[in-house]
């Protein structure tokens, strides 16, 4: 740690917040990019989470595993955009039928603009169960507690996440994590 | 990451994350030291907007009222439920509404409230509870005219739906409240609306109101200057007033008066005193724009007035299709670009007839002189965009040295 002062304001630096900051933001911005569906969003919700763990950052480098708690917290604060600025957002409550019928899943999943906009067309909540329950790989478990709810709650809310995006997508096939919730 | 890779949710999901890899930001931890500092600052904001119970009378003579006309400022946010509507809950469960007003300019009242209490839980369709917490659908009107609030989508009530606590403080993006305009001086009436959702799942409209009178604030001078802002030959006189009282949040006006005789007021938003920052023709017209700098404890200014459309105008950022933009150098927005900078993290200065601005907040721990990279605006109209030319300079951390940047 070091401090240096510049124009009269005092800086506390930690090098290892630093170092955390470049190896885990790649990482992290991806994950950002899938809870948001928006580069630029995705960009400020990252900040954001690391400026919430910039001041405690010598308890959370104790964890072990920062990440679970950058996680939590970039949840947390999309949850809350998303609730202050929900009437600006537009949201997509259907995605265009593809005319050819139930397509297979491997075409439908390479195509990330579908995707992306069935992904976006979710409701915030299940989106980040989605999103933390098949990319992640978290158990429910520790889903719920990233998304500060119970365990049946992620149940639920991944079974109805996953349902619309088969729908957005267009398949009907049997995806993971379907068949116990 | 997730191990089964036969998956196909997780292969999508990480094809499609990986589009996030295109977009390199460079020096991330500007943005990140940036926002730290304003969550500090927003938390201490915070904690006064709960101490203090209701500003009046700050800058000028803001006057608030229940739903009177009485020109004492109220003594509590007091709590405003009006009657319910015929077909609302006669559940006593209800959300309490408290506001807090405050005159931020000479036509501008910050408007922060805060919804606590209880209801029933919100469903989106019968038997569909919704998934998030707060007020669903609050709503800020002036004299009858909606201009602010959240909008929680389509709504409804479903008898037997959990009983939830709510406590939520709205304070705007800065902390200043729901930004609401007025003409000018006098009367107005300020609603706050929040419905929520009793036990026999009837909608409870919850909702408070305040009458205000804005007049005209104490202004002084803080700085002027002439310049031929319109372009006719003859100086034009610019000056900037402020308010006496600014314990309420800073503001400038800008008089300019022109040689025809013709007078204008561009109402400026920042904190401390205003202060000329230099002339230059921006837009290689001829005519002179002026910019505006103001310091305040923690965080710096800048604006610039331009004479366009036959009168004169504070111009604005660019910002790409409304929205906000990240600047892949330092991770900032355009709005915050332009419009709020720390004087600590940033330098803003005219070279010739250049606006240029670049962050500086990584030089912080360096013992010698840093590359900054600067920006040049370009103002086209009112709008200033960041499209022009880049260029590296070098700046001295040392703040008993501190310059402008100049070639290293």
């Amino acid at each position: 740690m070091n401090a240096q002062t510049l124009r009269g304001v005092t800086v506390v630096h930690q090098d290892s917040f630093e170092d955390y900051v470049r190896a885990s933001g790649p990482r992290l911005k991806r994950l950002a990019f899938l809870l948001t569906g928006d580069l630029n969003e995705a960009e400020d919700l990252l900040q954001s989470a690391y400026a919430k763990a910039m001041p405690h950052w010598s308890r959370i480098s104790g964890y072990d595993v920062p990440d679970a708690y950058m996680r939590r917290v970039m949840v947390s604060i999309r949850t809350s955009w998303w609730r202050r600025s929900r009437g600006r957002e537009t949201l997509v409550p259907e995605i265009p039928e593809r005319g050819a019928g139930p397509a297979s899943l491997t075409d439908a999943v390479v195509d990330s603009q579908v995707l992306l906009a069935a992904l976006r067309a979710l409701p915030d909540r299940q989106r980040a169960a989605v999103v933390l329950r098949h990319w992640c790989d978290l158990s429910e478990a520790e889903t719920a507690l990233t998304m500060g709810c119970s365990v049946g709650t992620v149940k639920s809310t991944t079974s109805k996440g996953l349902a619309r995006l088969r729908a957005g997508l267009a398949v009907n096939v049997p995806l993971k994590g379907e068949a116990s919730s | 990451m997730n191990t089964e890779a036969r998956d196909p949710i997780f292969r999508g999901l990480d094809e499609l994350a990986g589009l996030a890899d295109d977009d390199h930001v460079t020096d991330r931890l500007a943005g990140i030291s940036r926002k730290a500092r304003t969550n500090r600052i927003r938390t201490r904001v915070a904690g006064a907007a709960a101490a203090a119970v209701v500003v009046a009378g700050a800058v000028g003579a803001l006057q608030l009222a229940g739903d009177d006309t009485n020109n004492e400022p109220a003594p509590a946010p007091s709590v405003g439920t009006e009657s319910p509507s015929p077909t609302a809950s006669a559940d006593p469960s209800a959300l309490t509404i408290d506001v807090t007003v405050s005159q931020l300019g000479r036509t501008t009242l910050g408007v922060v409230y805060r919804i606590h209490g209880t209801s029933h839980e919100w469903v989106y369709a019968p038997g569909e509870t919704s998934d998030i917490s707060g007020p669903k659908y609050t709503r800020v009107l002036l004299d009858g005219e909606e201009v602010g609030g959240s909008d929680g989508g389509d709504i409804q009530c479903e008898a037997g739906t959990p009983e939830l606590a709510f406590d939520e403080t709205w304070q705007g993006e800065d902390q200043r409240g729901v930004l609401v305009t007025v003409p000018g001086p006098g009367t107005y009436t300020i609603k706050i609306t929040a419905p929520s959702c009793g036990a026999d799942g009837k909608l409870v409209p919850n909702e408070v109101s305040r009458t205000v009178t804005v007049t005209e604030p104490d202004l002084v001078v803080a700085d002027q200057t002439s310049a031929d802002i319109d372009g006719d030959g003859r100086a034009d006189q610019v000056t900037l007033l402020t308010p006496v009282d600014q314990s309420q949040g800073g503001y400038a006006v800008a008089e300019v008066t022109r040689a025809s005789g013709e007078t204008t007021e561009v109402q400026i938003t920042g904190t401390g005193a205003p202060k000329v920052g230099g002339t230059a023709d921006l837009n290689d017209d001829g005519v002179p724009e002026v910019e505006i700098v103001s310091e305040g404890e923690n965080r710096s200014w800048w604006t610039v007035l331009t004479y366009t459309g036959g009168d004169v105008v504070a111009a604005r950022p660019i910002l790409s299709g409304g929205e906000w933009i990240i600047k892949p150098e330092t991770g900032a927005t355009a709005e915050e670009y332009a419009g709020s900078t720390y004087r600590d993290f940033q330098v803003t200065f005219l070279r010739g007839s250049q606006l240029m601005t670049g962050f500086v907040g990584h030089a912080w721990d360096q013992q010698s002189d840093a590359e900054v990279t600067l920006h040049v605006w370009g103002l086209e109209g009112a709008e200033l965009s960041l499209g022009g030319p880049k260029e590296t300079l070098c700046v001295t951390p040392d703040p008993a040295t501190w310059t402008d940047p100049a070639p290293c």
